[in-house]
């Protein structure tokens, strides 16, 4: 009996080990190579829908589905450019509010469709119809922000796509630039289910494998002359914990890990295998008072000195001075930072005279003393809570913390609150965060106006808009705000405008101004790839070096 | 014994039930999941449309009805993040989880029977010290930390074992595509190994000291002393009649472990990038992905039930004292 | 000794004495403490493990005694400083060094102790009381209520307590209660089992049946005449489950599930430690490492022998293991 198992296993081992190399090759999982560019990522798209991109829902699948699919115009590389792409240029009706795109002739999609005006068209209608049930960046925030009304093919090359007023040009022409274009005739063929999972792209890669929960194999597409294609593969490698994809890094498993913990840095570059990059990054990070009366932390507590006090602007403009950005930036994000001035990046257009706020705390107490808030027995001035979340490089929850700790030091009590994100955001949403908030939100370098969209004007309801989630209620940026697109065809008095907007929000906070998150990216020392400041990664443009 | 069967089974549906319907509330009380599938600038309106359109805005009973009815049918729904049925997105990834559950219940039964055994025999000796202070030790670090360490010492310093990944063995295998599955069974070892080990050693630390304890007691008993002074070799004593007798404890617990092991993978499956359900679920709470939440937790516990019912059925078959009805 | 026997002569009363005090040592019933006390010093490593956890719950105690310093105080210009760091007057500043954010690592440990013990203590005694309670009610009532309690016990088994911890969590947010709350209900089946199973076999005895026929209620019989009869296995399995929610603690933590970031704990300590890991700031891990090590195979220690000595039927029945 014994020796039989015995007999049949050895026989089972032998059998395996003679006939594998015989059979097929046995699947792997990619590593780099002179053709294979492996990027690590740490959320696993959800859907590759093109019309479904980013937001909570898709995770990462944007920066995937950038090389599957083309835009209209793209945003470059370089800081501020807004490239053609499918279409060579575009007009502008005399009011604004029609953008017609000329593309280029002779392109087509993955499975040899023809792809025209109709195509591109199609992607904006298709992604917008409330039918379809999108959400994401196309469907939630361009649409939102662009006022899109609908778009139309005006012959085989031109299309044009409605809103319902003019806009900033390059605030607008970024928006354009993140819908994916795709085929219409591919896409209606396939149901949403085959569509989430198939991808029948318009970029300079198709995708050729993917296996969940694993990694995402693309292949680079031949003839694609708009961009280049410096490997033949792109894998994306899905690896949840950073400290694993560095050693994936370290290994040289990996050639692109972007937003590792900066505290590897140092065994990153030890390794010899990768560079360990900080840049400025373009995701605003701050403070938000929120200015909110009937947020249910007033209403329920209405003696709550703290909450009542941040009402008051020259308190706002006290708690400015408590924060000392600099050394967050050199102790903890090991780096160093711009203070920002206004809600707009310091590497965007932003206020071209204003100082940011000095660290300075005697400073701080004088002004709150002035105020009307001295120290108590206790040493407090008063008590605020300050929700945040749980997030990684420049939102870290060391760096929350160190702004807590740096406001209580001027007695200032102020307690860090770490919620669910969705917890978080639900409160944010309905303007009930606070009565300061943790909080970080997407930047450009390409348009101020993209970065002060965050807080609309009385159109939108100003203080009421959602999205000005401090619900900061100033008269003169409101109406700014409103005048702005009016004044689109006059760059200069536009620009003067923006100006004094943001002198406004310098001097009635209602954030206390951070930084722009700086940002890190592992570059495998084999390849030379531009790091961009945005959230994107563009693998297309990696290429092996000379030498290797 | 049918009977039995049969009763489990329809417990088995009672458990299902209680289970989805206690996830059911969790994941609704934890606030209105709509805030996850609009954009953070969506005006009330646009919520209020999601709302209905995700079918959120329904009553609570009969959102959970409907779930029920339609799961009775087989339809689990759409996930929300994936945008294709969840049963196929979580049935994606049950090979991976399982892979890791069995491979770390045989190396935690493989490695902790000799151990055990080895210490009993040896007991009061330096060995047997030696021994269950490792097992001591063995479970006094959590899964990941034992993870992040294999990785750092075997993948990053002598660079013997990849640092994480995946190769597929058993998915093949349920497919029918038994060539392929054999071709990948070299690679799908080398990765499985790390893993493995983090998730099985504490179930080792523990079996073992659980084995060495279930023989000494053996060893104590009327039968082995009469078996001695028969004359028979220590051998044999062993084989014939500790080994055998303690086995019944410990079959019990072994199957125990297999559900035990389950809780491990969701940590270890993160660290390794082990493309389970764990990670899934884990991501699919935090997203909010209803329909795909509650596919996952009604697959894994059937999962469970079935091994806790194995385990029972096990233990009759092993001491037929016990009669199951 | 009976009284035609003369005593012996040749023996001296001192001496006669001094045996009968021998022999009353040997079998005069020992205080339930002195038989402890004397197992535990011949098994020795219990005494080591005794006097660990002593000193681990002095610490816990006293915490703002021994700590040097406030545990969530941020030093931003002294950031992972390595052990034994001095400060610019030559003073020994760091005794265990600094973590990412310039807190101190020892006062992070030292406070750590009392978190660990607390949520350890807290949880078992919630999921050991509730399920002690719920197992002895099915055990002793039987019927419709035993069928529903061990049904709830069916439904919590087949719930993978690690997604359990995640939905509730998720839901309550981080605190320490509610960690204690979801490590508490995790293992009540446990308890509640072992208690029913015992209970079905007293709940026969016949003492049971004599308090029983001398009138008294069932709540009386549940909780004066079985409970204690039943709380042996209970006590040997509880000590084993501290150790386990202190590593359960450990894992929520490394999925960042669990005590706010104001909280001090060793599994939160050592999760955060992985970022720095390859970077060589290896105090970071060691020391809550050590901590959580040592508590661990005390308690281990202090369960195996607490079931050799109090219930030696449950040697290799495989419980509380």
């Amino acid at each position: 009996m014994k020796l039989k198992l015995t007999l049949a296993l050895s026989l089972m081992l032998i059998l395996m080990l003679g006939l594998a190399p015989m059979m097929s090759s046995a699947q792997t999982v990619p590593v780099p190579d002179d053709d294979t560019l492996v990027i690590a990522i740490n959320g696993e798209p959800g859907s590759m829908d093109p019309a479904q991109v980013g937001g909570s829902t898709g995770g990462s699948n944007f920066r995937i589905m950038m090389h599957t699919f083309a835009t209209l115009y793209e945003l470059g590389q370089a800081s501020g450019a807004i490239d053609p792409y499918l279409a060579h240029s575009f007009t502008v009706s005399d009011d604004g509010t029609e953008w017609t795109f000329h593309m280029h002739e002779g392109l087509t999609c993955d499975d040899g469709e023809p792809l025209t005006a109709e195509d591109a068209a199609y992607s904006f209608n298709r992604m917008a119809d409330p039918a379809n049930g999108f959400t994401g960046n196309s469907a939630g925030f361009v649409v939102a922000s662009t006022g899109f009304v609908e778009a139309r093919a005006d012959s085989e090359l031109d299309v044009t796509i409605v809103a319902r007023k003019p806009q900033n040009r390059a605030m607008r022409l970024g928006l354009y630039s993140e819908v994916l274009v795709h085929c219409k005739d591919s896409y209606e063929a396939m149901s949403f289910e085959e569509a989430a999972r198939n991808v029948v792209g318009s970029g300079p890669y198709s995708l050729a494998e993917w296996v969940p929960g694993e990694y995402m194999s693309l292949k680079a597409v031949e003839g694609f002359g708009l961009r280049p294609q410096g490997f033949e593969n792109l894998v994306w490698r899905f690896i949840p914990e950073p400290s694993t994809a560095v050693a994936e890094v370290i290994t040289g498993n990996v050639d692109i890990y972007k937003e590792f913990p900066a505290s590897q840095a140092e065994a990153i570059r030890n390794s010899g295998m990768a560079e360990a990059r900080f840049f400025p990054g373009t995701t605003r990070t701050y403070i938000g008072f929120n200015l909110n009366p009937d947020a249910p932390f007033r209403v329920e507590n209405p003696d709550d000195v703290g909450a009542q006090a941040i009402m008051r602007t020259d308190v706002r403009v006290a708690l400015q001075y408590a924060i000392d950005t600099d050394a967050i930036c050199e102790n903890l994000l090991l780096t160093t930072c711009e203070r920002a001035t206004s809600l707009v990046n310091p590497s965007n257009a932003d206020h071209p005279t204003l100082e940011p706020y000095p660290y300075d705390p005697a400073k701080a107490e004088e002004l709150l003393d002035a105020a009307g808030y001295p120290r108590g027995d206790d040493g407090v001035r008063f008590s605020l809570e300050m929700p945040a979340r749980r997030l990684t490089g420049a939102m870290a929850p060391e760096v929350v913390l160190a702004t807590a700790q740096m406001l209580t030091d001027i007695g200032v009590q102020t307690e860090a609150i770490f919620q669910e994100s969705g917890d978080w955001v639900a409160a944010l949403i309905t303007h009930d965060l606070g009565p300061l908030y943790f909080g970080r939100t997407g930047g450009s370098e390409w348009s101020a106006q993209y970065d002060m969209a965050d807080i609309p004007g009385h159109e939108a309801g100003c203080g009421e808009a959602e999205t000005n989630y401090t619900n900061w209620n100033n008269d003169f940026w409101c109406t700014g705000w409103d005048t702005l697109p009016s004044l689109t065809g006059d760059p200069e008095a536009e620009r003067e405008l923006e100006i004094a907007m943001l002198e406004e929000f310098y001097n009635d906070p209602p954030w206390i101004m951070l930084f722009a998150g700086p940002r890190t990216e592992a570059v495998s020392n084999r390849i030379n790839y531009q790091s961009r400041a945005d959230y994107f990664i563009t693998g297309y443009s990696a290429t092996l070096k000379d030498d290797m | 014994m049918h009977t039995y069967i049969i009763r489990r089974l329809l417990l088995t549906v009672v458990v299902v039930l209680g289970v989805t319907l206690l996830t059911f509330l969790s994941i609704h009380l934890a606030g209105d999941p709509t805030f996850f599938y609009v954009s953070e600038r969506a005006s009330a309106e646009e919520r209020a449309e999601a709302r209905r359109r995700l079918g959120f805005d329904r009553p609570l009973h009969v959102q959970y009805f409907d779930f029920l009815f339609n799961l009775a049918r087989g339809d689990t729904g759409n996930s929300l993040t994936h945008r294709v049925p969840a049963f196929d997105v979580v049935m994606e990834r049950m090979p991976a989880t399982l892979e890791l559950t069995i491979g770390g219940f045989l190396l935690s039964t493989i490695v902790a029977f000799p151990i055990g055994v080895l210490a009993a025999t040896r007991r009061g000796t330096m060995a047997d010290g030696t021994l269950m202070l490792g097992a001591m030790l063995g479970q006094s670090m959590p899964g990941f930390w034992l993870g992040l360490m294999l990785i750092l010492f075997f993948g990053v310093t002598l660079r013997w074992m990849p640092v994480s990944g995946h190769v597929a063995f058993l998915k093949p295998l349920f497919e029918g595509r038994i060539d392929e599955a054999l071709t990948n069974l070299p690679g799908a070892i080398r990765y499985l190994l790390m893993p493995m080990v983090a998730v099985s050693v504490y179930s080792i630390s523990r079996n073992s000291r659980l084995i060495r304890s279930a023989v000494l007691e053996v060893l104590r008993q009327d039968y082995v002393v009469t078996a001695r002074a028969k004359g028979l070799t220590e051998r044999t004593v062993m084989m014939r009649h500790a080994i055998r007798n303690a086995l019944i404890p410990i079959v019990t617990v072994l199957a125990l472990q297999f559900a035990f092991l389950l809780n491990g993978v969701i940590v270890v499956e993160t660290v390794f990038s082990w493309p389970g359900v764990g990670r899934l679920v884990f991501d699919a709470v935090s997203q909010r992905d209803v329909p795909l939440v509650l596919t996952a937790v009604v697959l894994l516990s059937f999962l469970f039930v079935s091994a806790n019912l194995i385990a029972d059925l096990m233990y009759g078959f092993l001491d037929p004292r016990i009669r199951l009805e | 000794m009976s009284a035609t026997q003369e005593p012996n002569p040749a023996m001296s009363e001192s001496r006669i004495s001094a045996i009968d005090r021998q022999i009353d040592e040997m079998y005069a019933p020992q205080t339930f403490w002195q038989r402890a006390t004397s197992s535990m010093v011949r098994a020795r490593y219990p005494v080591v493990a005794i006097i660990f956890l002593t000193l681990i719950a002095l610490c816990a105690i006293l915490a703002p005694q021994l700590a040097p310093k406030d545990p969530n105080r941020i030093e931003i210009f002294d950031t992972l400083k390595p052990p034994l760091s001095y400060d610019r007057d030559g003073e020994l500043e760091y005794i265990l060094g600094t973590d990412s954010t310039g807190r101190d690592v020892l006062s992070r440990v030292v406070y750590g102790a009392r978190i660990s013990f607390f949520v350890g203590l807290a949880a078992v005694g919630l999921g050991g009381g509730v399920g002690t309670i719920l197992g002895l009610t099915a055990g002793y009532l039987g019927g419709r209520v035993d069928d529903l309690i061990m049904r709830l016990a069916d439904i919590q088994l087949a719930y993978p307590f690690i997604l359990f911890a995640i939905m509730i969590l998720t839901i309550l947010g981080e605190g320490v209660l509610n960690l204690v709350l979801v490590l508490g209900v995790g293992q009540w089946v446990t308890y509640a089992r072992i208690a029913r199973a015992e209970t079905l076999v007293q709940r026969e005895r016949e003492f049971v049946e004599a308090v029983r026929a001398l009138g008294a209620t069932e709540w009386r019989i549940m909780f004066r005449t079985i409970l204690p009869n039943i709380l042996t296995p209970l006590i040997v399995i509880a000590s084993f489950n501290v150790a386990g929610v202190i590593l359960s603690e450990a894992s929520l933590s490394f999925l960042g599930l669990g005590v706010p970031e104001s909280v001090p704990t060793w599994g939160a300590m050592l999760a955060n430690s992985r970022n720095q890991l390859l970077s060589g700031s290896w105090w970071l891990a060691v020391f809550p490492g050590l901590a959580i090590m040592f508590t661990v195979v005390s308690l281990n220690i202090l369960g195996d022998w607490l079931r050799d000595f109090l219930d030696p039927r449950l040697r290799g029945s495989g419980q509380g293991l």
